[in-house]
Protein backbone atom coordinates (compact mmCIF):
# COMPACT_ATOMS: atom_id res chain seq x y z
CA UNK A 1 0.00 0.00 0.00
CA UNK A 2 1.83 3.50 -0.83
CA UNK A 3 1.37 5.55 1.83
CA UNK A 4 -0.21 8.19 -0.57
CA UNK A 5 -3.26 5.85 -1.10
CA UNK A 6 -3.24 5.50 2.62
CA UNK A 7 -3.19 9.36 3.28
CA UNK A 8 -5.98 9.28 0.62
CA UNK A 9 -8.77 7.11 2.12
CA UNK A 10 -7.65 8.25 5.75
CA UNK A 11 -8.46 11.89 4.84
CA UNK A 12 -11.84 10.74 2.94
CA UNK A 13 -12.82 8.75 6.13
CA UNK A 14 -12.11 12.00 8.33
CA UNK A 15 -14.51 13.68 6.04
CA UNK A 16 -17.11 10.57 6.02
CA UNK A 17 -16.75 10.80 2.30
CA UNK A 18 -18.46 7.06 0.89
CA UNK A 19 -16.12 6.54 -1.46
CA UNK A 20 -13.42 6.05 1.56
CA UNK A 21 -15.41 2.68 1.94
CA UNK A 22 -14.96 1.84 -1.39
CA UNK A 23 -11.17 2.28 -1.30
CA UNK A 24 -10.45 0.76 1.82
CA UNK A 25 -12.47 -2.69 0.88
CA UNK A 26 -10.46 -2.59 -2.73
CA UNK A 27 -7.64 -2.36 -1.01
CA UNK A 28 -8.03 -4.08 2.25
CA UNK A 29 -10.41 -6.51 2.53
CA UNK A 30 -8.72 -9.58 1.44
CA UNK A 31 -6.06 -9.06 3.82
CA UNK A 32 -8.31 -8.46 6.62
CA UNK A 33 -11.30 -11.58 5.63
CA UNK A 34 -8.21 -13.14 6.23
CA UNK A 35 -7.62 -12.23 9.58
CA UNK A 36 -11.21 -12.62 10.34
CA UNK A 37 -11.02 -16.40 8.78
CA UNK A 38 -8.46 -17.07 10.23
CA UNK A 39 -9.94 -15.89 14.16
CA UNK A 40 -13.07 -17.07 13.53
CA UNK A 41 -12.12 -20.26 11.90
CA UNK A 42 -15.56 -19.58 10.29
CA UNK A 43 -16.12 -18.12 6.28
CA UNK A 44 -19.86 -17.23 7.17
CA UNK A 45 -19.17 -15.70 10.86
CA UNK A 46 -15.50 -13.86 8.95
CA UNK A 47 -18.27 -12.02 6.59
CA UNK A 48 -20.14 -11.22 9.40
CA UNK A 49 -17.42 -9.89 11.11
CA UNK A 50 -16.06 -8.21 7.89
CA UNK A 51 -19.23 -6.22 7.73
CA UNK A 52 -19.01 -5.13 10.92
CA UNK A 53 -15.56 -4.41 11.17
CA UNK A 54 -15.94 -2.00 7.82
CA UNK A 55 -19.49 -0.46 9.95
CA UNK A 56 -17.66 0.38 12.94
CA UNK A 57 -14.31 1.60 11.28
CA UNK A 58 -16.92 4.20 8.88
CA UNK A 59 -18.26 5.26 12.37
CA UNK A 60 -15.22 5.39 14.31
CA UNK A 61 -13.16 7.03 11.80
CA UNK A 62 -12.41 10.25 13.90
CA UNK A 63 -10.91 8.38 16.57
CA UNK A 64 -8.08 6.63 13.97
CA UNK A 65 -4.90 8.56 15.08
CA UNK A 66 -2.51 8.62 12.67
CA UNK A 67 0.66 9.47 14.56
CA UNK A 68 0.04 6.53 16.81
CA UNK A 69 -0.38 3.67 14.03
CA UNK A 70 -0.64 3.01 10.35
CA UNK A 71 -3.79 2.47 9.00
CA UNK A 72 -3.55 -1.07 8.39
CA UNK A 73 -2.61 -1.37 12.00
CA UNK A 74 -5.79 0.14 13.21
CA UNK A 75 -7.97 -2.02 11.12
CA UNK A 76 -6.35 -5.05 12.04
CA UNK A 77 -7.04 -4.19 15.41
CA UNK A 78 -10.75 -3.17 15.14
CA UNK A 79 -10.94 -6.81 13.03
CA UNK A 80 -9.50 -8.73 15.23
CA UNK A 81 -11.07 -7.64 18.20
CA UNK A 82 -14.65 -8.28 16.33
CA UNK A 83 -14.04 -11.41 15.10
CA UNK A 84 -12.14 -12.56 18.80
CA UNK A 85 -16.06 -10.87 19.86
CA UNK A 86 -17.75 -12.71 17.44
CA UNK A 87 -16.36 -15.86 18.45
CA UNK A 88 -16.47 -15.05 22.37
CA UNK A 89 -20.52 -14.89 21.52
CA UNK A 90 -20.89 -17.59 19.26
CA UNK A 91 -19.51 -19.71 22.07
CA UNK A 92 -21.97 -18.60 24.90
CA UNK A 93 -24.65 -19.38 22.56
CA UNK A 94 -24.20 -22.49 21.66
CA UNK A 95 -22.54 -24.10 24.81
CA UNK A 96 -24.58 -27.43 25.01
CA UNK A 97 -23.86 -27.78 21.02
CA UNK A 98 -20.07 -27.26 21.73
CA UNK A 99 -20.25 -30.18 24.72
CA UNK A 100 -21.64 -32.99 22.20
CA UNK A 101 -19.53 -32.12 19.10
CA UNK A 102 -15.80 -31.82 19.00
CA UNK A 103 -14.87 -28.49 19.95
CA UNK A 104 -11.46 -28.60 17.53
CA UNK A 105 -13.67 -28.52 14.43
CA UNK A 106 -13.71 -25.68 12.58
CA UNK A 107 -15.18 -24.95 9.17
CA UNK A 108 -12.49 -25.35 6.16
CA UNK A 109 -12.37 -21.86 3.89
CA UNK A 110 -13.64 -22.69 0.45
CA UNK A 111 -12.43 -19.77 -0.54
CA UNK A 112 -9.16 -19.46 -2.00
CA UNK A 113 -5.85 -17.60 -0.66
CA UNK A 114 -5.74 -14.48 -2.83
CA UNK A 115 -3.56 -14.80 -6.10
CA UNK A 116 -1.92 -11.42 -5.73
CA UNK A 117 -0.65 -12.49 -2.18
CA UNK A 118 0.67 -15.72 -2.90
CA UNK A 119 4.47 -14.14 -2.74
CA UNK A 120 4.49 -12.98 0.86
CA UNK A 121 2.29 -16.05 1.93
CA UNK A 122 5.37 -17.98 0.20
CA UNK A 123 8.09 -16.01 1.96
CA UNK A 124 5.69 -16.18 5.56
CA UNK A 125 5.58 -20.02 5.18
CA UNK A 126 9.52 -19.61 5.57
CA UNK A 127 8.82 -18.57 8.58
CA UNK A 128 9.94 -21.78 11.52
CA UNK A 129 6.66 -23.39 13.06
CA UNK A 130 7.98 -22.37 16.32
CA UNK A 131 7.85 -18.63 16.00
CA UNK A 132 4.90 -19.07 13.61
CA UNK A 133 2.32 -20.79 16.56
CA UNK A 134 3.59 -18.39 18.99
CA UNK A 135 2.68 -14.99 16.35
CA UNK A 136 -0.72 -16.29 15.16
CA UNK A 137 -1.29 -17.17 19.06
CA UNK A 138 -0.65 -13.77 19.72
CA UNK A 139 -2.11 -11.71 16.28
CA UNK A 140 -4.97 -14.03 15.44
CA UNK A 141 -6.12 -15.63 18.27
CA UNK A 142 -6.42 -12.87 20.49
CA UNK A 143 -4.56 -14.53 23.53
CA UNK A 144 -1.94 -12.71 25.74
CA UNK A 145 1.57 -13.98 26.41
CA UNK A 146 0.28 -15.72 29.77
CA UNK A 147 -2.56 -17.26 28.02
CA UNK A 148 0.11 -18.12 24.96
CA UNK A 149 2.14 -20.11 27.52
CA UNK A 150 -0.40 -21.92 28.57
CA UNK A 151 -2.12 -22.71 25.71
CA UNK A 152 1.22 -24.15 23.89
CA UNK A 153 2.33 -25.14 27.28
CA UNK A 154 6.17 -23.15 26.44
CA UNK A 155 7.27 -20.64 29.26
CA UNK A 156 6.30 -17.21 29.51
CA UNK A 157 10.05 -16.02 28.35
CA UNK A 158 9.87 -18.36 25.47
CA UNK A 159 6.89 -16.94 24.22
CA UNK A 160 8.87 -13.57 25.01
CA UNK A 161 11.45 -14.47 23.18
CA UNK A 162 10.01 -16.28 20.15
CA UNK A 163 8.04 -13.53 19.33
CA UNK A 164 10.75 -11.20 19.22
CA UNK A 165 12.81 -13.54 17.17
CA UNK A 166 9.70 -14.18 15.06
CA UNK A 167 8.97 -10.49 14.15
CA UNK A 168 12.56 -9.92 13.77
CA UNK A 169 12.55 -12.83 10.81
CA UNK A 170 9.67 -12.11 9.50
CA UNK A 171 11.49 -8.49 8.69
CA UNK A 172 14.26 -10.43 7.20
CA UNK A 173 11.73 -12.51 4.56
CA UNK A 174 9.77 -9.45 4.09
CA UNK A 175 12.99 -7.22 3.49
CA UNK A 176 14.16 -9.98 1.28
CA UNK A 177 10.33 -9.59 -0.74
CA UNK A 178 11.21 -5.97 -0.77
CA UNK A 179 14.21 -6.28 -2.14
CA UNK A 180 13.29 -8.86 -4.96
CA UNK A 181 10.78 -6.71 -6.20
CA UNK A 182 13.06 -3.78 -6.24
CA UNK A 183 15.44 -5.56 -8.24
CA UNK B 1 22.37 2.76 21.41
CA UNK B 2 21.23 4.25 24.31
CA UNK B 3 20.80 1.86 27.49
CA UNK B 4 17.14 2.77 28.05
CA UNK B 5 16.31 1.97 24.89
CA UNK B 6 18.04 -1.12 24.46
CA UNK B 7 16.68 -2.51 27.80
CA UNK B 8 13.40 -0.95 26.00
CA UNK B 9 13.49 -2.86 23.26
CA UNK B 10 14.70 -6.35 24.56
CA UNK B 11 11.20 -5.70 26.53
CA UNK B 12 7.96 -7.28 25.55
CA UNK B 13 6.18 -3.69 25.99
CA UNK B 14 6.32 -2.46 22.08
CA UNK B 15 5.11 -6.01 21.19
CA UNK B 16 2.31 -5.94 23.18
CA UNK B 17 1.69 -2.23 22.11
CA UNK B 18 1.29 -3.01 18.83
CA UNK B 19 -1.01 -5.93 19.53
CA UNK B 20 -2.90 -3.57 21.55
CA UNK B 21 -2.78 -5.39 24.51
CA UNK B 22 -1.38 -2.60 26.57
CA UNK B 23 -2.82 -0.97 29.59
CA UNK B 24 -3.04 2.87 29.39
CA UNK B 25 -0.26 3.45 31.18
CA UNK B 26 2.14 1.27 29.29
CA UNK B 27 0.54 2.94 26.30
CA UNK B 28 1.93 6.38 27.80
CA UNK B 29 5.03 4.85 28.19
CA UNK B 30 5.33 3.69 24.95
CA UNK B 31 4.21 6.69 23.25
CA UNK B 32 6.77 8.54 24.93
CA UNK B 33 9.80 6.48 23.72
CA UNK B 34 8.75 6.25 20.23
CA UNK B 35 8.31 9.77 20.16
CA UNK B 36 11.29 10.71 21.89
CA UNK B 37 13.99 8.22 20.50
CA UNK B 38 14.10 7.33 16.41
CA UNK B 39 15.04 3.62 16.90
CA UNK B 40 11.95 2.49 18.77
CA UNK B 41 10.05 4.46 16.11
CA UNK B 42 12.12 2.66 13.61
CA UNK B 43 11.40 -0.73 15.04
CA UNK B 44 7.67 0.37 15.31
CA UNK B 45 7.10 1.28 11.80
CA UNK B 46 8.98 -2.13 11.43
CA UNK B 47 6.99 -4.50 13.50
CA UNK B 48 3.83 -2.72 11.86
CA UNK B 49 5.14 -3.18 8.53
CA UNK B 50 5.58 -7.35 9.76
CA UNK B 51 2.10 -7.17 10.81
CA UNK B 52 0.64 -6.24 7.37
CA UNK B 53 2.94 -8.55 5.33
CA UNK B 54 1.91 -10.94 7.70
CA UNK B 55 -1.45 -10.74 7.94
CA UNK B 56 -1.71 -10.17 4.01
CA UNK B 57 -0.13 -13.57 3.82
CA UNK B 58 -3.18 -15.21 4.95
CA UNK B 59 -5.18 -13.11 2.98
CA UNK B 60 -8.18 -14.56 0.91
CA UNK B 61 -10.36 -13.09 -1.60
CA UNK B 62 -13.27 -11.08 -0.07
CA UNK B 63 -16.78 -11.71 -1.32
CA UNK B 64 -17.03 -9.07 -3.88
CA UNK B 65 -21.24 -8.92 -2.97
CA UNK B 66 -20.13 -8.41 0.72
CA UNK B 67 -18.68 -4.41 -0.56
CA UNK B 68 -22.09 -3.61 -2.04
CA UNK B 69 -23.68 -4.89 1.39
CA UNK B 70 -21.57 -2.74 3.55
CA UNK B 71 -21.79 0.34 0.98
CA UNK B 72 -25.53 0.04 1.46
CA UNK B 73 -25.11 -0.23 5.46
CA UNK B 74 -22.82 2.75 5.62
CA UNK B 75 -25.05 4.81 3.50
CA UNK B 76 -28.54 3.95 4.92
CA UNK B 77 -26.64 4.69 8.01
CA UNK B 78 -24.78 8.08 7.22
CA UNK B 79 -27.74 9.26 4.65
CA UNK B 80 -30.38 10.39 7.44
CA UNK B 81 -27.65 12.76 9.20
CA UNK B 82 -27.57 14.90 6.08
CA UNK B 83 -31.74 14.82 5.01
CA UNK B 84 -32.03 15.76 8.42
CA UNK B 85 -29.48 18.51 9.12
CA UNK B 86 -30.61 19.68 6.01
CA UNK B 87 -34.54 19.93 6.63
CA UNK B 88 -33.65 21.54 9.89
CA UNK B 89 -31.70 24.16 8.33
CA UNK B 90 -35.21 24.38 5.38
CA UNK B 91 -37.30 24.75 8.29
CA UNK B 92 -35.53 27.26 10.02
CA UNK B 93 -35.23 29.22 7.02
CA UNK B 94 -38.75 29.06 6.16
CA UNK B 95 -39.98 29.85 9.91
CA UNK B 96 -37.47 32.74 9.43
CA UNK B 97 -39.55 33.87 6.39
CA UNK B 98 -42.59 33.55 7.51
CA UNK B 99 -41.46 35.38 11.46
CA UNK B 100 -39.70 38.23 9.01
CA UNK B 101 -42.85 38.08 6.33
CA UNK B 102 -45.32 38.54 9.51
CA UNK B 103 -43.33 41.38 11.27
CA UNK B 104 -43.41 43.45 8.16
CA UNK B 105 -47.13 43.10 7.54
CA UNK B 106 -47.88 43.87 10.78
CA UNK B 107 -45.53 46.88 10.16
CA UNK B 108 -47.53 47.85 7.15
CA UNK B 109 -50.87 47.03 9.51
CA UNK B 110 -49.54 49.22 11.87
CA UNK B 111 -48.32 51.74 9.59
CA UNK B 112 -52.54 51.72 8.32
CA UNK B 113 -53.61 52.31 11.48
CA UNK B 114 -51.50 55.25 11.91
CA UNK B 115 -52.36 56.64 8.63
CA UNK B 116 -56.01 55.90 9.40
CA UNK B 117 -55.87 57.54 13.04
CA UNK B 118 -54.25 60.63 11.49
CA UNK B 119 -56.98 61.15 8.92
CA UNK B 120 -59.79 60.51 11.57
CA UNK B 121 -58.23 63.53 14.02
CA UNK B 122 -58.02 65.31 10.41
CA UNK B 123 -61.96 64.60 10.08
CA UNK B 124 -62.61 65.00 13.41
CA UNK B 125 -60.98 68.77 13.40
CA UNK B 126 -62.47 69.50 10.46
CA UNK B 127 -65.82 68.20 11.83
CA UNK B 128 -65.08 70.53 14.86
CA UNK B 129 -64.52 73.44 12.84
CA UNK B 130 -67.48 72.74 10.81
CA UNK B 131 -69.79 72.38 13.74
CA UNK B 132 -69.02 75.28 15.39
CA UNK B 133 -69.50 77.38 12.18
CA UNK B 134 -72.68 75.76 12.31
CA UNK B 135 -73.35 76.84 16.29
CA UNK B 136 -72.45 80.43 14.90
CA UNK B 137 -75.02 80.30 12.25
CA UNK B 138 -77.44 78.86 14.22
CA UNK B 139 -77.26 81.14 17.25
CA UNK B 140 -76.98 84.16 14.71
CA UNK B 141 -80.25 82.87 12.98
CA UNK B 142 -81.69 82.31 16.43
CA UNK B 143 -80.99 85.69 17.38
CA UNK B 144 -82.26 87.42 14.27
CA UNK B 145 -85.66 85.24 14.62
CA UNK B 146 -85.34 86.00 18.57
CA UNK B 147 -85.12 89.77 17.45
CA UNK B 148 -88.63 91.72 17.79
CA UNK B 149 -87.19 93.53 14.63
CA UNK B 150 -87.63 90.35 12.61
CA UNK B 151 -90.84 90.62 10.49
CA UNK B 152 -92.31 86.74 9.66
CA UNK B 153 -93.59 86.32 6.36
CA UNK B 154 -95.63 83.23 5.24
CA UNK B 155 -96.21 82.92 1.31
CA UNK B 156 -98.93 80.42 0.33
CA UNK B 157 -99.24 79.45 -3.23
CA UNK B 158 -102.43 80.06 -5.54
CA UNK B 159 -104.18 77.91 -7.55
CA UNK B 160 -100.56 77.01 -9.52
CA UNK B 161 -99.21 75.54 -6.60
CA UNK B 162 -101.73 75.29 -3.80
CA UNK B 163 -99.57 73.27 -1.78
CA UNK B 164 -96.85 75.90 -1.83
CA UNK B 165 -95.85 77.10 1.71
CA UNK B 166 -92.45 79.23 2.71
CA UNK B 167 -91.78 81.22 5.47
CA UNK B 168 -90.00 84.41 5.09
CA UNK B 169 -88.17 86.44 8.16
CA UNK B 170 -86.80 90.15 7.62
CA UNK B 171 -84.88 92.18 9.90
CA UNK B 172 -84.78 95.55 8.30
CA UNK B 173 -82.12 96.63 11.14
CA UNK B 174 -79.81 94.07 10.52
CA UNK B 175 -80.19 93.85 7.05
CA UNK B 176 -80.83 89.80 7.03
CA UNK B 177 -83.27 87.55 5.29
CA UNK B 178 -84.11 84.24 5.53
CA UNK B 179 -86.24 81.98 3.87
CA UNK B 180 -88.46 78.60 5.80
CA UNK B 181 -89.27 76.33 2.80
CA UNK B 182 -92.11 74.22 4.37
CA UNK B 183 -93.63 72.84 1.53
CA UNK B 184 -92.80 72.94 -2.61
CA UNK B 185 -95.09 71.59 -5.05
CA UNK B 186 -93.71 68.72 -7.41
CA UNK B 187 -92.32 70.55 -10.96
CA UNK B 188 -91.33 69.61 -14.24
CA UNK B 189 -87.49 68.49 -14.18
CA UNK B 190 -86.75 71.66 -16.13
CA UNK B 191 -88.71 74.01 -14.08
CA UNK B 192 -87.74 75.88 -10.36
CA UNK B 193 -89.54 77.70 -7.98
CA UNK B 194 -87.60 80.94 -8.22
CA UNK B 195 -87.68 83.97 -5.64
CA UNK B 196 -87.95 87.92 -6.36
CA UNK B 197 -88.05 91.04 -4.12
CA UNK B 198 -90.02 93.93 -5.50
CA UNK B 199 -87.47 96.58 -5.24
CA UNK B 200 -88.72 100.15 -6.67
CA UNK B 201 -90.97 98.50 -9.17
CA UNK B 202 -88.64 96.15 -10.50
CA UNK B 203 -87.94 92.30 -9.69
CA UNK B 204 -84.59 91.36 -8.49
CA UNK B 205 -83.86 87.30 -8.23
CA UNK B 206 -82.77 86.95 -4.45
CA UNK B 207 -82.87 82.52 -4.54
CA UNK B 208 -84.10 79.25 -6.38
CA UNK B 209 -86.14 77.64 -3.32
CA UNK B 210 -85.83 73.98 -2.45
CA UNK B 211 -86.22 71.90 0.33
CA UNK B 212 -83.12 71.31 2.49
CA UNK B 213 -82.31 69.72 5.58
CA UNK B 214 -81.45 73.49 7.22
CA UNK B 215 -84.81 74.92 8.12
CA UNK B 216 -83.47 78.45 7.68
CA UNK B 217 -81.79 79.45 4.43
CA UNK B 218 -79.97 83.23 4.46
CA UNK B 219 -80.90 85.00 1.25
CA UNK B 220 -79.97 88.43 -0.13
CA UNK B 221 -81.32 91.29 1.57
CA UNK B 222 -82.49 94.31 -0.55
CA UNK B 223 -83.30 97.51 0.79
CA UNK B 224 -86.48 98.86 0.31
CA UNK B 225 -88.54 95.69 -0.42
CA UNK B 226 -91.64 96.63 -1.09
CA UNK B 227 -92.65 92.48 -1.47
CA UNK B 228 -91.55 89.05 -1.66
CA UNK B 229 -92.49 87.29 -4.60
CA UNK B 230 -92.31 83.63 -6.00
CA UNK B 231 -92.10 82.31 -9.78
CA UNK B 232 -92.04 78.82 -11.83
CA UNK B 233 -89.15 79.33 -14.08
CA UNK B 234 -86.81 77.30 -16.30
CA UNK B 235 -83.88 75.25 -14.84
CA UNK B 236 -81.09 77.51 -13.88
CA UNK B 237 -83.45 80.58 -12.57
CA UNK B 238 -84.28 83.47 -14.87
CA UNK B 239 -82.44 87.44 -14.62
CA UNK B 240 -86.06 88.32 -15.43
CA UNK B 241 -89.44 87.48 -13.68
CA UNK B 242 -91.90 85.67 -15.64
CA UNK B 243 -95.11 87.47 -14.27
CA UNK B 244 -97.44 85.10 -15.66
CA UNK B 245 -96.21 82.15 -13.57
CA UNK B 246 -96.37 83.69 -10.31
CA UNK B 247 -97.22 81.45 -7.86
CA UNK B 248 -97.13 83.44 -4.44
CA UNK B 249 -96.58 87.06 -3.14
CA UNK B 250 -96.44 88.60 0.05
CA UNK B 251 -95.80 92.51 0.47
CA UNK B 252 -94.77 94.14 3.31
Amino acid sequence: MKPFIEQHIVELLKAQDERAIGLLYDHYADALFGVAIKVTKDEVLAQDVLQESFVKIWKNASRYDASKARLFTWLFRVVQNTAIDAVRSRQRKTVKEIQIQDSNVYHIPTTKFAIEHLDIAAHASGLEDKYRVVIDALFFQGMTQQEASDELDIPLGTVKSRLKIGLRELRKLFGIVIVFLSL
Amino acid sequence: MNERVKIFLEGDLLERYLMDTTSPMESKEVEHYIEKYPEVKKTYIELQENLEEYATSYAVTAPSDLKDKILKQVTTRSKPAIPLLAITACVATILFGIMTFMIWRQNQELLEDRRLTTQLIGNLNDDIVSNRETLQSVEEQFMILNNSATEKYVLRGNRHARKLETVAYVNMLEKKSYVHVVALPELPDEQVYQMWADVDGHMVPLDILKITKENLVEIPYEERMASLNITIEPKGGSKEATVDNLVANISF
